[in-house]
C-alpha cells in the first residue's frame, strides 16, 4: 500500500484494495509467474499465450537485452552472448562451474560472463528474467506488485539464496519470502488441506534435484528434512544423451553445433516419454535412432544419484518408507517414464503427478505470496522450514567447527565466544563455510567476516560474543559484541561467491529498471516506504494493545511517530533514517511486550483447550 | 520472558517430556511469532519475530532430544557435563566402545553382523537412557551419575551415527 501511495501521490488508494502479489518460479530452463485471483491461482501468460518464459537472456552490444523466446531463438547463432541455465551459476565461483559454453571474465568471487553487453554476473542475468516476469504480471494485473515469493531449490546453499534475493532487488522486486520449491509444490497440490501426514516431494528440474520430507499437522507445514544435489537435473540427462550421440557419430565441431546437439538430445528425450524410438539428425554429428531402452540405460546412473539423497532424507527425519502418505513429483524431468518407475520402486507407492510439473511450483508460490500480503484473510497456514546444509566456521588446521547442523529449523541463532590471542588485538576474522565435511577445503566458503572495534586489552581478556543468525529465507547474518565493554563490533562481510552491498548499489544505479531515478531518489523512496511501514505498524500496535504501554510511553512514541511523519515529508534521507531509528528505539520495549503477549495468548488458548 | 526452555513452552521442568505435546505447543507458538506473520510489518517487528522464533527453535532442539534435555537440566542445576574439556571416562565403557568400533570396521559389509551390532547398541542406549531418567528423578543426589550417563550417551550416539552411515552404504 505504501508503495502505491508514493507512486501516485495525488490518489489515495482504496483502503481495502487487494494487494498485488505473485509467485515466481525462477527455473533453470524456464521461469513462470503466477498470481491468485478470486481465490484461484493462475499462471500468467505473455501476449502470445505462452506461460513458460525460457530462462535465456541475450546481451547485445549497445546495452540492449533480449529475454525468453526471442533470446532462445538466437541461442545457436549467438551462443556466447546468449546465456541459458544461469541458475546453475548463481553464487558460484569460476573454479566451481566446470566447462561452460561462454566466455568467462577473470577475477575472484562469483563467476562473470563476458558478453557483447559487458561482463555480467549470474545475478544480473537472473534480474533480467525477473524483470521480464514482473513486466508481464504488472501489465496483466494493471498495477504495481506489492511483493513476490520466489522459489529456490530446497538444497540451495546460502550464497545461492542470497544471489537470488540480490537478483530480485536488482529487478526492483520486494521479496516476501524465498520459498523452497518442494514446499511450494506441496502447497499447490493442496496438501495443506489434507489430513495429517508425511509427504515426500521429489523434484527433478532442469539443473537441480531436491527431495523434501514434509509433515502436515493442523495447518502447519513443517519441512522435516531436505536433501538433494544442486548440480543434477534434466540438463545432465541431455548431456549424457549428447555425449552418446557424439560417441556414435562425430564430436560437435563448433559452439553452434554443440548447441544444436544439446537441443536434439533434449527433444529426443522428451519424445521418448511417449514414443519407443526417435530418429535424430544433427548435421555433422549424428544421424540415426535412439530407443527408450537405450535412453534408460544412459540415464539410469543419474537417476541412481537421486535415490541416495532420498534415503538420507528418510534417515535424517527418522522415518521409514512405509510412513510416507504421498509422493509428489515436480520438475520437467519427472515426465521421463524411467524416473517415475524408479521413484515408485523406491517408495513402493505410485507417485502423484497430475498437476503440470512445470507449473506446480509457481502456483504454490503464488498462494503463499497471497497469504503473506494478507489477501487470504486470517492466515490459516504456516510454513516451517529447515536449513539444508550445515553451517560451520574455520578453526585451526583447516578444520570445520559446526555451528548450525543441517535440517535445523529456521529461523535459528547460535552464539559463540571468542577471545583475543595478542595484547591489544582489536580485530578478529571469522570464516563461515557451508557443507557436511570436516575439512574447510571440502566445504563451500560462504563469507569472511572481519570484526573491528574490539577494545584493546591483554591477550585472552576480551570476550567477544559472535552471533550467527539464519532467517526464514535461510540467509545468514553475523553480529558481534565484546562482553566486558559492551562494545558492538563493526563487521565487514566479504562474500566468497556473492556480491557486496557496494556491488549491488553500483548495479542498481546502472540498471535499466532504475534508469529513471538516480540512486538518491531510490534511496529516498526506500526510506519513505520503511517510514510508512514503521508509522503504520507502531500506530496499529498502540491502537490494538495500548494497555501494554508503560506510563508516559505512549506519549513518547506518539511524539516520535509525529517527528518521523514530519521527516518523511522532507526529502532528507539521513533525517528520515534517524527518525526511524529513534522511533524504533522508543518503541522497542513496547514491541517486545506485544510479541510476548502474543506468545502468552497462544499458550493460554492452549491451556483453555486442555481444561475443557 | 521465560526463564528457561521448559517455561517457554509452559511445560514442567523435568526429564519426562511428552514429545507430541511439545511439538504441538511449538507449532502454536510459532504461529504467533513466525516472521511470515509479519511479512507486511515494520523492520522492528520482523527483527523481533526472527529473534523469538529462533529462541523457540533453540528450545525445541534442546527439549526434544533426550541427551540435550538431560544436559540442559544439569546445566540448570549448575552441573556442567564438560564434554569438550574433560575426557576422563569409565575404562570399561571405553574398552567396550573400542571393541564395537573394531566390530564395525570388520563387519560393515556384512548385513547380519551389522544387524546384531545395531541391536546390541540399541539395547545399551535404551538401558542408559532409563538409568539416566532414574538418576535425574533423584534430584541433586543423582547428578554425578546423570553427568556420567549424559557423557556416555553422547559417545553412544556418535557410534549410532557411524552405524547409520555404514548401513546407508550397504
Amino acid at each position: 500500500m505504501a508503495l502505491l501511495q508514493i507512486s501516485e501521490p495525488g490518489q489515495s488508494p482504496m483502503p481495502h484494495a487487494r494487494r498485488l502479489a505473485a509467485g515466481i518460479d525462477l527455473g533453470t530452463t524456464n521461469s513462470l509467474i503466477a498470481t491468485v485471483d478470486g481465490g484461484i491461482a493462475q499462471v500468467l501468460a505473455d501476449e502470445a499465450g505462452r506461460v513458460l518464459l525460457p530462462s535465456v537472456v541475450r546481451f547485445l552490444s549497445g546495452g540492449e537485452v533480449a529475454v525468453g523466446n526471442v533470446a532462445q531463438a538466437a541461442e545457436v547463432a549467438d551462443p556466447l552472448n546468449t546465456i541459458a541455465s544461469v541458475k546453475r551459476l548463481m553464487g558460484r565461483g569460476r573454479d566451481e562451474v566446470g566447462a561452460l559454453p561462454y566466455a568467462l571474465a577473470d577475477g575472484e568471487g562469483m563467476v562473470r560472463l563476458k558478453t557483447a553487453g559487458g561482463d555480467k554476473t549470474p545475478v544480473e542475468v537472473s534480474a533480467h528474467i525477473l524483470m521480464a516476469l514482473k513486466a508481464r504480471a504488472e501489465k496483466t494485473l494493471g498495477g504495481t506488485l506489492t511483493g513476490v515469493v520466489i522459489t529456490v531449490p530446497a538444497y540451495f546453499d546460502e550464497a545461492q539464496r542470497q544471489a537470488t534475493k540480490d537478483a530480485a532487488r536488482l529487478a526492483g522486486l520486494n521479496v516476501l519470502r524465498l520459498l523452497s520449491e518442494p514446499t511450494a509444490a506441496a502447497i499447490a497440490y493442496g496438501l495443506d488441506r489434507q489430513p495429517e501426514g508425511l509427504y515426500c516431494v521429489y523434484d527433478l528440474g532442469g539443473g537441480t534435484f531436491d527431495v523434501s520430507l514434509l509433515r502436515l499437522s493442523q495447518g502447519v507445514f513443517e519441512v522435516l528434512a531436505t536433501g538433494g544435489d544442486a548440480r543434477l537435473g534434466g540438463d545432465d540427462f541431455d548431456a549424457v544423451v549428447a555425449a552418446e550421440l557424439e560417441a556414435r557419430g562425430q564430436p560437435a565441431a563448433s559452439a553452434e553445433s554443440a548447441r544444436a546437439l544439446l537441443r536434439a538430445a533434449r527433444a529426443s528425450r522428451e519424445q521418448l516419454t511417449t514414443q519407443d524410438t526417435v530418429s535424430i539428425d544433427v548435421p555433422g554429428v549424428f544421424a540415426g535412432t535412439l530407443s527408450r531402452g537405450e535412453l534408460n540405460a544412459l540415464i539410469d546412473p543419474l537417476i541412481e544419484r537421486t535415490l541416495g539423497p532420498c534415503r538420507r532424507v528418510l534417515k535424517d527425519a527418522g522415518v521409514r518408507v512405509a510412513d510416507i502418505a504421498e509422493v509428489v513429483l515436480v520438475g520437467g524431468a519427472t515426465r521421463t517414464p524411467r524416473v517415475r518407475e524408479r521413484v515408485e520402486s523406491l517408495f513402493r507407492k505410485a507417485p502423484l503427478y497430475d498437476i503440470d510439473p512445470d507449473q506446480v511450483v509457481a502456483v504454490g508460490a503464488a498462494r503463499q505470496a497471497d497469504l503473506l500480503v494478507g489477501n487470504a484473510g486470517a492466515a490459516d497456514m504456516l510454513l516451517l522450514d529447515v536449513i539444508p546444509l550445515s553451517l560451520g566456521i574455520e578453526i585451526m588446521g583447516g578444520l570445520v567447527e559446526r555451528i548450525i547442523p543441517r535440517n535445523a529449523p529456521i529461523p535459528t541463532t547460535r552464539a559463540q565466544e571468542f577471545t583475543t590471542y595478542k595484547d591489544g588485538q582489536t580485530a578478529l576474522a571469522v570464516h563461515v563455510v557451508q557443507g557436511e565435511r570436516d575439512l574447510v577445503a571440502d566445504c563451500r566458503s560462504l563469507a569472511r567476516f572481519t570484526l573491528r572495534g574490539i577494545p584493546p586489552m591483554a591477550a585472552g581478556a576480551a570476550r567477544i560474543r559472535v552471533t550467527y543468525q539464519v532467517d526464514a529465507d535461510g540467509l545468514l547474518s553475523v553480529s558481534a559484541r565484546e562482553l566486558l565493554s559492551g562494545a558492538e563490533s563493526e563487521i565487514t562481510v566479504k562474500p566468497s561467491y556473492g556480491l557486496t552491498d557496494g556491488d549491488i548499489e553500483r548495479m542498481l544505479s546502472e540498471s535499466m529498471a532504475h534508469a529513471a531515478h538516480d540512486a538518491a531518489e531510490r534511496e529516498w523512496r526506500e526510506q519513505v516506504v520503511e517510514a510508512d511501514r514503521m508509522i503504520d505498524a507502531v500506530e496499529a500496535a498502540v491502537a490494538a494493545d495500548g494497555r501494554l504501554l508503560a506510563e508516559g510511553e505512549g506519549e513518547v512514541i506518539a511524539a516520535q511517530a509525529q517527528a518521523l511523519r514530519a521527516a518523511r515529508d522532507k526529502r532528507d534521507v539521513a533525517a528520515i533514517r534517524r527518525a526511524i531509528e529513534a522511533l524504533d528505539r522508543v518503541s522497542a520495549a513496547f514491541a517486545a511486550r506485544r510479541m510476548d503477549e502474543g506468545l502468552r495468548r497462544a499458550m493460554t488458548g492452549h491451556s483453555i483447550q486442555e481444561f475443557r | 520472558m521465560a526463564d528457561n526452555h521448559f517455561e517457554l513452552f509452559g511445560l514442567p521442568v523435568g526429564y519426562q517430556v511428552d514429545e507430541r505435546e511439545l511439538a504441538r505447543r511449538h507449532r502454536e507458538l510459532m504461529s504467533a511469532c513466525h516472521p511470515d506473520r509479519f511479512a507486511q510489518g515494520s523492520a522492528q517487528e520482523r527483527r523481533l519475530a526472527v529473534q523469538k522464533s529462533a529462541a523457540l527453535n533453540e528450545a525445541l532442539k534442546v527439549l526434544r532430544d533426550p541427551i540435550a534435555r538431560a544436559r540442559y537440566l544439569l546445566e540448570l542445576a549448575g552441573v556442567s557435563t564438560e564434554e569438550e574439556t574433560d575426557t576422563v571416562m569409565d575404562p570399561a565403557f571405553l574398552v567396550q566402545q573400542m571393541e564395537w568400533r573394531e566390530a564395525l570396521e570388520a563387519g560393515h559389509e556384512d548385513p547380519a553382523q551389522m544387524a546384531s551390532l545395531t541391536q546390541e547398541w540399541a539395547a545399551l542406549m535404551a538401558a542408559k537412557e532409563q538409568e539416566l531418567a532414574g538418576q535425574l528423578a533423584a534430584g541433586a543426589a543423582g547428578h554425578a551419575q546423570a553427568r556420567r550417563l549424559v557423557r556416555e550417551l553422547q559417545f553412544l550416539r556418535r557410534f549410532g551415527d557411524e552405524l547409520d552411515e555404514a548401513r546407508l552404504e550397504i
